[in-house]
């Protein structure tokens, strides 16, 4: 199992802490990403092009804060306020979906979770941990073109089996199905109650090339995070820490992005813009929530009455991510190549150079690789490489646009 | 002399008065036609190239479809600035352009109506991977009144739009973003079929440039120059064609020595397979 950051500790505090109301499993069919509120209500654009002309007409309507005065937060204050794991109260919808599916005798055997990819704490795996369940990890990816027959661990069909990513078990090379294919021979046969986890880019690879679909029939996901379900869960890792309430103000309107209105809806749009922009998936809202933190460079100046009590304020300079381009830093000739090796590294997880040259019809030269690590789409980890949580909407936007097939998450 | 005067005076009511003419105007509708198609044939290929691949098609395929209407109402706007519009004057210019079209532009303007024909029909479009009389490449643009088409050796051809009057018109993706690729194998007839067929579909199956909304499919059989495999598979964007059939090729080869296979070789120039 490959962790990217993050710890483990957190995962035993879930469920005791989380006050908000727990949301059960969805079909992945089902899945819809959260749109942007413009795409929705043609009246709220028409609302917000009038408030910015006018803004622009207004004299003093400059930011509350520029940029100039603001810098990133510091890790340690990132993780007192917005602290790892990213996968907030995910881990309640497994138990309440698999108490359910558990008590339901006619139930299948077997309950997939498709989940988004860049998953840094490996989120199934942890919650079996912590839960007591039995885990069945993939062979090494050296091994995995050797058919061997596998072993589950030992118990009877109700004591739950999780396998928690589905993308190890596999290479896309021509002799890298072998293993996925007899773990899903092994599964067809077994009456064993199994949890397995995939990723929506790898399961959409094995549908193809291996009929999973005909083994694990009917693929689950959770329900995508809102902006209310974000708002409640940033809240609560903010207040986890701090001994009195940090507010989180926006650096252009210095309006507080938490606060609800008296009828429960957002004072402002900042956290539906997060939604639709992580679509919607939990550890990528969690990484652009921490990379648009912000502190003041200088405290002391005299300031706005928004930003009275300075020091337990955060800054957000904008949902657009400035520091990541939305396209790929590379030349015309190297684009395919930088988007061949996105691709694979979506569908696996992360993988080796050794690794990655095998999956893709020809080698990506160090540049690419280089100048995508230095943009930060990809990240290395030893002699992983990943994609990074956070560039993932960008990544899917571009693999999108040039048509590669996608995972539905 | 009567006759002669009545057959000046139809002549002179054929055309307005150039008194009555505005050049101008005439000048500003061609000059902003030309512009106007100039710019579509700029502008929709430049953001079909640089926008979602699923707009491609659609965006090369408006081109024609506008420089077409353009011309008509550029044209429908002219006639009356120029022409004194009556039944009579209409059957007059008819009969004149019949006669001048049918002796010196016949084949001209056989393919202008052919090219017509094909917006409206669509055997191609601009994006389509086509065949016409021996020539294969892609619909580059669809003009008045030929068709061009890029070579996979970047050769233009210009095929005039009446060779779809007699030739039949092969379209590899008829609109479609992708299209089927074939990767052929010739292998010595002594080897486990089954055991290189399987290889050969894992080897499309696990090529990063498979559409996964399409079929997969071996065919073999045996022929004079040994066993015949034919990998079929669709790529998920038409111009990764060739990568894909090389990607196939090279993994297929090395496929088919792992599963015990034999490929057959014939001395280049002496057969041809068919």
């Amino acid at each position: 199992m490959k962790f990217f950051g993050g710890s483990w500790s957190g995962f035993e505090k879930s469920g005791e802490s989380h006050s908000h109301p727990k949301q059960t499993m969805i079909a992945l069919s089902d899945y819809q990403a959260p749109t942007m509120p413009t795409e929705n209500a043609m009246r709220r654009l028409y609302k917000r092009v009038k408030q910015h002309i006018q803004s622009l007409r207004k004299p003093g309507s400059e930011p509350v804060l520029t940029e100039r005065k603001f810098e990133p937060a510091t890790l340690k204050a990132l993780d007192k306020l917005a602290g790892p794991p990213a996968c907030g109260p995910l881990l309640d919808d497994f138990d309440v979906a698999l108490t359910d599916w558990r008590a339901d005798p006619a139930g299948l055997c077997h309950y997939l979770v498709v989940l988004p990819p860049c998953d840094p704490n490996n989120v199934l795996a942890a919650w079996a941990q912590s839960r007591g369940h039995a885990l069945l990890d993939a062979p090494p990816r050296h091994r995995l073109h050797e058919a061997q027959p596998i072993r589950f661990p030992e118990g009877d069909d109700d004591a739950l089996l999780v396998i928690p990513r589905l993308e190890d078990w596999f290479l896309r090379h021509r002799n890298g199905l072998a293993s996925v294919r007899t773990l899903f021979a092994e599964l067809a046969e077994s009456n064993r109650r199994c949890l397995i986890g995939c990723n929506s880019w790898a399961w959409a690879f094995l549908v193809k090339s291996a009929g999973a679909a005909l083994v694990l029939p009917q693929p689950m996901s959770f329900a995508p995070f809102h902006a209310l379900r974000l708002q409640q869960w940033f809240s609560e890792l903010a207040a986890q820490e701090a001994d009195s309430r940090v507010v989180f103000r926006l650096a252009g309107s210095g309006a507080d992005v938490l606060q609800k209105k008296d009828d429960g809806h957002l004072n402002n749009s900042y956290l539906e813009q997060l939604a639709s922009r992580s679509h919607g998936i939990p550890w990528v809202a969690w990484h652009q929530w921490r990379q648009s933190l912000h502190t003041r460079l200088d405290a002391g100046e005299s300031s706005p009455s928004a930003t009275e009590n300075d020091s337990r304020t955060l800054w957000i300079n904008d949902v657009e991510d400035k520091s990541r381009p939305l396209e790929l830093p590379l030349p015309l000739d190297d684009q395919e190549s930088g988007l061949l090796v996105m691709h694979a590294l979506l569908m696996h997880g992360s993988l080796n150079a050794a690794e990655l040259a095998a999956v893709l019809p020809y080698p990506a030269g160090s540049g690419v690789l280089a100048a995508l690590l230095r943009a930060g789409f990809i990240q290395k980890h030893g002699d992983l490489l990943a994609p990074q949580a956070g560039a993932y909407p960008a990544i899917r936007s571009a693999l999108k646009a040039a048509g590669f097939p996608l995972g539905k998450v | 002399m009567a006759a002669v005067t009545q057959g000046h005076e139809k002549a002179a009511q054929l055309l307005n008065d150039l008194q009555d003419i505005s050049f101008t105007k005439v000048g500003l509708i061609i000059v902003g036609t030309w512009l106007t198609i100039v710019l579509a044939h700029k502008i929709f290929p430049y953001l079909a190239e640089k926008g979602p691949s699923q707009l491609r098609l659609y965006l090369l395929g408006a081109v024609p479809v506008i420089r077409l209407v353009l011309l008509v109402v550029a044209l429908l706007w002219l006639i009356p600035i120029v022409f004194n519009i009556t039944f009579q004057n209409f059957l007059v210019i008819f009969g004149a352009a019949s006669v001048a079209i049918g002796f010196a532009f016949k084949d001209y303007v056989s393919s202008l109506i052919a090219g017509v024909v094909a917006i409206f029909e669509r055997p191609y479009r601009p994006g389509d991977w086509i065949e016409i009389d021996g020539d294969y490449g892609e619909v580059r643009s669809v003009g008045m009144r030929s068709v061009e088409v890029c070579t996979p050796s970047d050769n233009i051809v210009y095929i005039p739009h009446e060779k779809i009057w007699q030739h039949n018109i092969s379209n590899a993706n008829d609109g479609a973003r992708t299209l089927m690729c074939v990767a052929s194998f010739y292998l010595k007839p002594a080897h486990d079929a089954q055991q290189v067929r399987q290889a050969l579909r894992d080897v499309a199956l696990t090529s990063a440039y498979l559409d996964y909304h399409k079929p997969v499919q071996v065919m073999l059989a045996e022929t004079a120059f040994g066993t015949h495999y034919k990998l079929k598979a669709y790529p998920f964007d038409m111009r990764d064609q060739f990568s894909f059939i090389s990607d196939l090729t090279i993994r297929g080869k090395l496929a088919i020595t792992e599963a015990g296979g034999e490929e057959n070789s014939v001395a280049v120039g002496t057969i041809t397979p068919s």
